[in-house]
């Protein structure tokens, strides 16, 4: 089976995904990001492919994306990361108008057309700190770790207001709130509702339009989409748990293999293995 | 990245308006360039100026660092 690579460098993580020539994903990686992106590119590669057994020989083509995607010399074509998530969520889910990606560092929102171009969207602002990294933060502040938060979250009987209109505001609220005695869980609970009313502020700024599609690693707890599915009133996809943090990889492997497809078509495709050094 | 993407300094946001500049957001300095790829490679020119926390809304500084100051990006599409 021949495969096409794609590579997310994200700012805190670095994912890499494997689409085989049907279309089926193949295998997945992932690896710290740190500060050696080519180093945490090929880590990911290198588990994608132990993952998939796929023979050294058959990776094809390589599209590379997020902020360190012109990190990998060894690639053949480079995409945003709204390009790429809008990719990955239509892999999943192909009726996908709206996508809202909740990273660690970034919150976006797009709206896509029927043929999955993207029509609108929006990046979070500073000021209105929507992130993972406010969620990690606030669990850590309550002495919990990020992957206890769903737990947590589920214990709660009534979350507590946390504004959240700034970050550093936010965060003075959840001191005050543990000073008043407020348990962990309802401010946990308030934080994540907190987060989530920002989210559905950024989609209604692209107009956005069903289906809904929810993608990056914060996905990856279900209490969190349960909260958007509650704010925004409606269904939402969420790719499979397991993949939520691997969409932009995919949707960079897709377009890699529709490129190649195409070059294929003009008799122009690279006939070499792809390889990324350590 | 476009010319446009060096920091200018205060130009006035109602003459920034006037030029077709759509103020979209406030990032730290650190991430300016990997905003600034992003809107460049969707087609957008993009105008870096420091931010002024007297134009934030309330006049609130709560995350200003007069010693690395925000940077406030506008956007247009490339003409």
């Amino acid at each position: 089976v021949n495969a096409t690579v794609g590579i997310d460098v994200g700012s805190t993580y670095t994912k890499a995904a494997l689409v085989g020539e049907d279309g089926r994903l193949l295998g997945t990686g992932i690896c710290p990001t740190g500060f050696r992106l080519e180093a945490a590119a090929s880590a990911a590669l290198e588990e994608a492919r132990a993952a998939s057994r796929i023979d050294d020989g058959a990776l094809l083509y390589l599209c590379s994306t997020g902020y360190g995607r012109y990190s990998l010399p060894e690639r053949d074509l480079q995409v945003t990361d709204l390009t790429a998530q809008a990719w990955g969520a239509r892999f999943f889910f192909p009726r996908t108008r709206t996508v809202l990606d909740v990273g660690g560092q970034t919150m976006k929102a797009m709206r896509l057309d029927e043929s999955g171009k993207v029509q609108s969207f929006r990046l979070n602002d500073k000021c209105a700190a929507g992130t993972g990294a406010f969620l990690e933060k606030t669990a850590r502040y309550l002495g919990y770790r990020i992957e206890e938060m769903p737990a947590l979250v589920e214990c709660s009987t009534e979350a507590v207001p946390v504004s959240g209109v700034c970050a550093v505001f936010a965060e003075s609220e959840v001191i005050n709130h543990v000073s008043a005695g407020a348990a962990p869980a309802d401010i946990m609970h308030g934080a994540m509702r907190s987060l989530v009313q920002r989210s559905v502020q950024l989609m209604k700024r692209v107009k956005m339009e069903p289906e809904f599609t929810l993608v990056g690693g914060i996905m990856r707890f279900s209490t969190m989409t349960r909260v958007m599915h509650e704010q925004l009133g409606a269904a939402v996809n969420v790719p499979p748990e397991a993949l939520v943090q691997y969409t932009g990889a995919i949707g960079a492997a897709v377009l890699a293999g529709r490129r190649l497809e195409k070059l294929r078509r003009e008799g122009e495709a690279p006939e070499r293995a792809v390889e990324v050094a350590a | 990245v476009s010319a446009a993407s060096a920091v200018a300094a205060g130009a006035p946001v109602a003459e920034l308006a006037r030029q077709g500049w759509e103020r979209r957001a406030t990032v730290s300095p650190e991430r300016v360039f990997e905003h600034v790829l992003l809107y460049n490679e969707l087609g957008y020119e993009v105008r870096v100026e420091r931010a002024d926390p007297a134009e934030n809304p309330g006049g609130c500084s709560a995350c200003f660092r007069p010693e690395s100051p925000d940077r406030v990006l506008y956007i247009r599409r490339e003409q």
